[in-house]
Formats: C-alpha cells, structure tokens, sequence
C-alpha cells in the first residue's frame, strides 16, 4: 500500500496527543459526598459481575478514540494500491448547454431533462467505467475529466449551467472523441434537443455516437437577425433592421418595440408568415450624445424566452478630421469629401507624429511615411518595409479576383474585374488580413492593432479603373467608418453570444472589469492595450466601467429559435467490440477507511453513553 | 449533645392530635402495672381466657358453680391480665442520618417523639436509646403524660455521631433492656451488618418495628456522569460512572435491601415501615402508620 499524501500521516502525533490530552481532563470526576456508599457497592459489583472486563471500559475508549483518530489521518494521507482492475468502457458525456435548451416545452426544461438523462445514464454505467462530461456550448468546456468517481460526476452534472449561445456540437464531438482516444472501445453519450445540422464529417474515431434526445414540439418565434446601420440618405441617423423569424405553421402577427435606454421608443405590427420570416426596419434613429443602450423586443410569450430581445448600442456621431497627403488626387479627394461630417485637409509632405495625431485619419497617397503612423491610416500605392507583408513581383494588367465580402470595409461594393494597370502584390503574413487579391497575390490589406488600424492598398488608384466605379467611394466611406470605428461591429451588436469581445483599453492598466447583463462582475487582463473578453455567454449589454466601453451581445442564431427536435441515429465507432479488458489502475482506499472511521466513532459513541 | 433542631420537636397541636391514637401491640407482652394492653398474665379483667381446676386458697368468687352443677367438680374461671406495655424506642444517630432536608435524623426523632408521646397518653412504660458509634445512650423507662418533656429533651439532643455499627448497639440493646416490649428502630439500615442487628432484637422476642428512614436523595438519586462518591460515615470512596442503567442497578439494590428487611421482620413476627423524609411528617405518622397497623 502506497500513500499519495503520506506527510499527513503525521498528523496523528497532534491528534492523539490531544485525545489523550482530553481524555486524562475527562477524568477529573465530581465529587459528591452520599450517607453511606453501600449499594453504590453493590451496584459496582453488578457492574463488573456483568462485564468480565469491566475495569477495561475507559481503556476501550481510549482505544477507540485514537483507533478512530489512526483511521482519519490514514484516510487523510490517501492510501492507494495498484491492482489489475476490469475496465470495461470510456464515455464521454456531451451535454447540449446552447440556447435551445433553455426551452421550456419540457418540464422544466429541455436542459434539466438532459442531466436527468445524463445522471440516469452514469447511474446505470457498469461499475469500473470511466467517464467524462462536456458541455457543448459556443464552444466546448470540459465539467469533470474521465474518472470512475460517481459523486464527482454527479457533482458536474449538478453544475452544469446552459448558456445562451449556439452549439458548437462538431467541436464538442472533436474534443470527447480526443479525450477518448486511448480507449478501444469508448462511447460517446450526446443529450441534446438536436437543434443543430448533424455533423456528419467528424471523426470520432473508435467511438461509439449515441443521441439521447430531449424535448417536444414548440411554437416559438424570436430575433434572428440585428443590424445598425447609417441612413444613406440621412447621414448622421441610423436604421435598425431585425429579422423575426418563427416556426408556427400559421401567419402570427407580432408587436415588436423598440426601448431606447429603457424607454420605450417605437412599436410596430409585423406579420410573419407560416414557418418563415419578416423584417422589421425602425428608420433614421438619431444619436444622442451619448452611447445608448437600443434594445429590440418581441411581444410574445413563447418556449423560449432569451430570442425575443436583441441589443445594439447607437453611439454619438463625431465629425471627423482627415489629411490627405498627395499630390493630388482628384478622385480621393472627392471620395473622401463626400461625407458632410468629414473635414478633409491636404498636403503634399509626410506630416510629424505630431501633426498627424490632430487627425482621425492620415491618407498617404504614393507618399510614404517617414514612420509607422501612430494613428489610423490609409496607404495607398506605398509598400513601407515596416509592413508585416512581404511584396512580390509587380505586375502589369492585372485584376482583383476576388475580396472579402463581409469584411465592414467591402460591404456593398463590388470589385469584380477591377482591372489594374499596374500593382506590387504583396504576401501577407501574420496580423494582417487580405480584403482583394488578384491572381499573383493581395492587393488591399487591412492590419488591426489594439489601438490604431491600417489599410493597405497596394496599387495606385489612377492606374485602374476603381476610381471611375461606384465601388470607390463606397469603400472609402466604409474604410473611414471601420478605421475610426474600430470595435464597430462589437458596439453594434454583432458580437455573437459566445464570441470573442475585444475590449480597448487605454492607459496602462493591468485589469479591467466587466459588468455583466445580470449584474455580475468580470476581471480581464489587459494585453497590448486591448483586454479579450470571451465570457460571452449571456445576451445583453456589456460594460467596462474603467473606461465607460459599452457593447452588446445577441443570439441570433435561427437553429436556436427554430427549437427544432432532431432525433440523430446512432453511429458505430471503428474501435473493438465492447468487452471488458483488465488495466493497472490505481485504487483507492480512503473511502472504506472513512466507513470504517464512522463505525468506531458510532460504537465510541454507544460504549460513552451505555456505559457498558 | 447537641440540639437536633432550635424549634420543639413536636408542635402543640400535632401532639393533641395524637392521643387519641393508641400503639398497635399484636402479642401479648407483659407489663408492670394495669394497663390496657393483653398481658400474657391471667388477671382479673373482663375478657374470659381459661378454666383451671379448684386449687385451695383460691378465690371462690371465680368458682364456676355452673360447671360443678354439672361435673360435680370445682373449676376455677380464669380471665385476660390487662397491663401496660415497655415500650423502647431507638434512633439511629449516625453521620449518615443527617442527609436529607429535614435529615433524616430529626425526622426519626420527631417519629420517635410521637410513638413515646401516644405510649405516655396510654400510660405505657416508654424508654429511648439513641445508637452512636456502637454505643446507645439510654434514656430510663417512664411513665405517665408527665414524662413527656423529659422525653422530648433526650430525644432533642441527639449526639454528634459518625458511624452506627448496628450490630453491636443491637448486643447492648438485648444485654440491657431486659423488658420484653414493642421496640421501634429508626435507622437507614445503611451498615453491612444489619441484619445481624434485626436478628438480635427479635430474639429477645420483642415486637420490634422497623421504621426503614431514608431521604429522596436516596430513594431517587439525581446522580449522572463520571462520579467520585465519599461514605459520610467511613469518608470511603468509589468511582462511579452513572448513567440509566446504572442507576436502575441502584433501584434494584434499594428495593433488594427493603425486601429482606421487611422479609426478616415479617418472619419474627415484626413490622416494616419506610419513612420517605420528603413527606410531611403528619402524613407519615397519621395516615401511613395507621396504614401499616402501627398505630391506631
């Protein structure tokens, strides 16, 4: 026998020597004067007539006093043997922890259905099995890795809290089938409401896939979709839009509001057809001068209660300051002018640090910097060496071939044949991220730091024909707006539940807190003068009080609203047929010793009181 | 000598109470005097009691001359001796007999007052003994309710005693009262050799009442736990842990001695009492000695 924590077998030296220590202080008897001690007498010889070892009584318990103290501190100081023990199968336990199950088609919920499952399932689990439980959210947790302690895993299990999120179900199969990889035979235990497309191109190796469904049908209806937008024909307001989607199979009508810092602001009818969707568009909001809190509400009572309210946050509208330095672009210049609140100056040398710190953006046009910029800035036709991107070979007549279409800076344009004249592309490397490329390489980069964003566009405009395209001024308004805007679309919403939320921190604070929708507080660390937030998992508005740094998360997820119930067959693994199989595994002891401790203490106990 | 109590023994009225009570005296003892009580004798009372043959010098007015009518021989009608009775009383005075609240000492002597006070009503020949340290302090037989306050002062001045040792104050009791009576003992028995003492009495044929004195303390010992118990008497100790069923052995070795007393009494035609000192002591003499067929 071994023992995993054997220093703490000294711990019986203090704890007997304090037994002994209280058992000499008890004793101490009363002393009581009596007429005459003559049946007390007999009532002594009764006592040792009934108990040949009756002069051993105090002695028994002394005994198992420091019997019961020898048993704690054994049990405290963890023995363990090594013996060839039967193992029969590894499972591992997804429990759904997304949105969806949050529904309450079920008593009480889809999700508490689930762990009653899960905890039915490691009830009945052949003893010797191990088994593992993770929750499949946004992305996969891991509650209690693979033991063969029950009360641990009912312990994880009792836990476990939903989150309103999406499931990352594929990536929750990845991560139990890698935990699962030096068994033979394991199986893989999802519960789940199967609200999402069946992952079908997951290996799972020799596990075994088995669904356990929960949930009913239910008519629900929620907010799949919230965006926030500048009118363009009204700049400085700005138009809400939001899709509401439902799964009844007949035409619902619905009253969505809008709350505007929790005042109720708009309402509109909307009618959605049978198992389809409807937008709703709330138009030329107005900023206030302050950042505030939108919020989009559906007025229904349906299973599932987290889609029916989505968030945005309407910030205030600032002019913006900009240099152009050229020597002289016509088209750029007009590109950039064309936005009222924006004020463009020109100038034809790099200006200093200091100069260009008085501007939201500086835009070189075929004029290189004399240093990186310590602010936002625009590079067109000049490759700096500082650049994290490694130019190529110019070409001539070339073309864009493709761009990145959700990228904030290409929303609504369309570079498709823009022929280009002349260009260097370039090779980027790590940080950066292409928005064009031609055939031999990118031509538009964009690079992101905590505090300053860059784009590079690696040809001269007036060598193509962008300019004359309606595209041209298109992206130089976006790329105005995402490079002054840089956690854009954090402050619009568009942060998934789940997702990642980057928040700027400026100064050089180590931590920042982050006030959660229900209240609750969050430390970040801060990194290069950002602090990563991932504790997404709850829909509403985010705060950073140090910095006053407002942001908002959605579900948006039409697989969660849908609710649908997807039962999933079940899929044979590759490994051996189940069978038990014999492993060198430790065991421990700890357990009987503290059986066996309570037992003492109980005779102990009855042997006090009984005076036997 | 000291005083067992600064009040009297007995109060005023409680002794008007009791003489209208007689002792209950089962054999016929015999007497000095022309008392009430049977005596062993033939005498000359009412109560008709043998025939005899005709003897010379015999008195011929109890000559039944029916009888000779009859037989034609003289046969002498004899009757029932009526005289008073020695009556002993004696109080144990050890150290064990002052536990209790009253102790069970003035409660013995008060009991032992009220026997000697109706005796005295009753013109018995009344006589104390009060047993220390293996020796008994005698109080001389007497008579008539004058005797009373001579009685009350011996009786009020128990002395200062540590042990009993029953068995030998019993020896002297027999070697020194040699009139067969009605003797009360007012002990607690608590002495190894007790009933040695009790055998010792009876043989001398008294009709002797065991009046068995204990305090509550005794009869329901509120005793718990890790115990060291000191003899009052012996200043002996013993550790004890008490708990239920050690006290209910207690209860048992209590109930065992009062039943061998009361067997042992019973057999030389003798009579038992237990006096529980927590009640009032005109409950005990007037209702639980009237009970017991002590008094009458």
């Amino acid at each position: 026998m071994r023992f995993l924590a054997a220093w703490n077998l000294l711990w019986f030296l203090p704890v007997g020597g304090a037994i002994l220590a209280l058992y000499i202080l008890r004793l101490r008897r009363r002393r009581v004067e009596v007429p005459a001690v003559l049946l007390w007498t007999q009532v002594l010889q009764d006592f040792q007539a009934n108990v040949p070892w009756q002069r051993l009584r105090k002695h028994w318990l002394l005994v198992l006093q420091l019997l019961a103290a020898l048993l704690l501190v054994l049990a405290v100081a963890q023995p363990y043997t090594r013996a060839w023990m039967y193992s029969g199968e590894a499972h591992v336990l997804v429990l759904d922890g997304s949105a969806s199950m949050l529904a309450t088609d079920v008593s009480p919920s889809r999700f508490e259905q689930a762990k009653a499952l899960a905890r039915e399932y490691l009830q009945k689990m052949p003893p010797g099995d191990q088994a593992a439980i993770v929750l499949a959210g946004a992305r996969p947790r891991v509650l209690c890795g693979l033991t063969v302690n029950r009360s641990e895993l009912f312990r994880a299990l009792k836990s476990a809290r939903p989150a309103e999120t999406g499931t990352n179900i594929a990536e929750s199969l990845a991560l139990a089938a890698a935990i699962l990889t030096p068994f033979a035979a394991p199986t893989i235990e999802v519960f789940t409401d199967g609200g999402f497309a069946e992952p079908r191109d997951v290996d799972t190796g020799r596990a075994r896939l088995q669904y356990h469904t929960v949930g009913s049908r239910a008519e629900n209806a929620g907010i799949v979709a919230i965006d926030l937008r500048e009118d363009q024909n009204a700049p400085g307001r700005f138009d809400l839009f939001a899709v509401i989607h439902h799964n009844s199979e007949r035409e619902q009508r619905y009253t969505v509001e809008l709350w505007r810092d929790n005042n109720l602001a708009d309402a509109q009818e909307i009618t959605v057809p049978p198992k389809s969707e409807a937008p709703v568009l709330f138009r030329q909001l107005i900023p206030t001068d302050h950042p505030e809190e939108l919020r989009v509400r559906l007025d229904t009572r349906d299973a599932l209660a987290c889609d029916n309210t989505a968030y945005v946050v309407l910030h205030p509208v600032r002019p913006l300051k900009v240099l152009l330095v050229s020597k002289g672009n016509l088209f750029l210049e007009t590109a950039l002018s064309l936005d009222p609140r924006t004020s463009v100056e020109k100038r034809t040398s790099p200006p200093s640090a200091e100069e260009s710190g008085r501007y939201d953006v500086v835009v070189y046009d075929n004029i290189e910097p004399a240093s990186p910029p310590a602010g936002h800035a625009v590079l067109i036709g000049v490759i700096p060496q500082w650049l994290p991107v490694v130019p190529l070979q110019a070409v001539e007549n070339s073309m864009v071939v493709d761009w990145h279409h959700t990228h904030p800076v290409m929303r609504y344009v369309d570079l498709a044949s823009v022929r280009l004249s002349k260009a260097t592309p370039v090779l980027p490397q790590a940080g950066t991220e292409t928005l064009a490329e031609a055939s031999e390489g990118a031509v538009m980069v964009s690079l992101q730091k905590p505090d300053k964003r860059w784009l590079l566009i690696t040809f001269d405009v007036t060598t193509t024909d962008l300019p004359l395209r309606v595209a041209f001024p298109v992206m130089m308004l976006n790329a105005l707006r995402w490079l002054t805007a840089p956690s854009e679309s954090a402050e619009r919403g568009l942060i998934p539940a789940g997702g990642l939320a980057v928040i700027p921190v400026p100064g050089e604070r180590e931590k920042v807190t982050v006030r959660l929708p229900d209240g609750k507080t969050a430390e970040v660390s801060v990194q290069d003068g950002a602090a990563p937030f991932e504790d997404t998992l709850q829909t509403g508005f985010y705060r950073c009080p140090e910095t006053g740094y407002l942001f908002a998360v959605n579900l948006a997820q039409r697989e969660e609203t849908e609710l649908a119930v997807h039962s999933y067959t079940s899929q044979t693994g590759t490994g051996a047929s189940a069978g038990l199989r014999k492993v060198l595994a430790r065991r421990e002891w700890w357990q009987w010793l503290a059986g066996i401790l309570l037992a003492v203490l109980a005779l102990e106990w009855m042997m006090y009181h009984r005076r036997w | 000598m000291t005083p067992v109590s600064e009040n009297p023994l007995l109060e005023a009225s409680f002794l008007q109470r009791l003489q209208r009570l007689q002792l209950l005296v089962r054999r016929p003892l015999p007497g000095q005097w022309k008392g009430e009580h049977r005596s062993p004798k033939r005498g000359y009372s009412v109560e008709f009691a043998d025939f005899r043959e005709y003897s010379p010098g015999d008195d011929l007015r109890y000559v039944d001359w029916k009888a000779y009518g009859r037989l034609d021989r003289l046969y002498l009608k004899q009757y029932v001796e009526e005289e008073d009775v020695y009556v002993l009383l004696l109080v144990d005075c050890s150290r064990s007999m002052r536990f209790g609240q009253p102790t069970k000492l003035l409660f013995a002597l008060q009991v032992a007052a009220a026997i000697g006070h109706i005796a005295l009503c009753r013109f018995h020949r009344v006589g104390a003994g009060l047993i220390a340290d293996g020796k008994v302090i005698w109080m001389r037989p007497v008579r008539g309710k004058q005797s009373l306050i001579p009685l009350l002062r011996f009786l009020g001045s128990p002395p200062d005693a540590r042990s009993t040792v029953l068995a030998e104050s019993a020896r002297q009791v027999a070697n020194g009262w040699k009139h067969r009576g009605a003797v009360y003992l007012l002990t607690d028995l608590m002495d190894e050799h007790w009933q040695d003492a009790l055998r010792t009495l009876l043989a001398r044929r008294h009709e002797l009442t065991l009046i068995h004195t204990l305090s509550p303390q005794e009869l329901r010992p509120d005793l718990m736990g890790d115990l060291l118990l000191v003899d009052s008497e012996t200043g002996e100790t013993r550790e004890v842990s008490l708990s239920a069923s050690a006290l209910s052995l207690y209860q048992r070795a209590l109930q065992q001695l009062r039943d061998d007393a009361s067997a042992l009494c019973g057999h030389f035609g003798g009579n038992y009492l237990l006096a529980d000192t927590s009640q009032p002591l005109e409950t005990f003499v007037l209702r639980e000695m009237r009970m017991r067929g002590v008094l009458a």
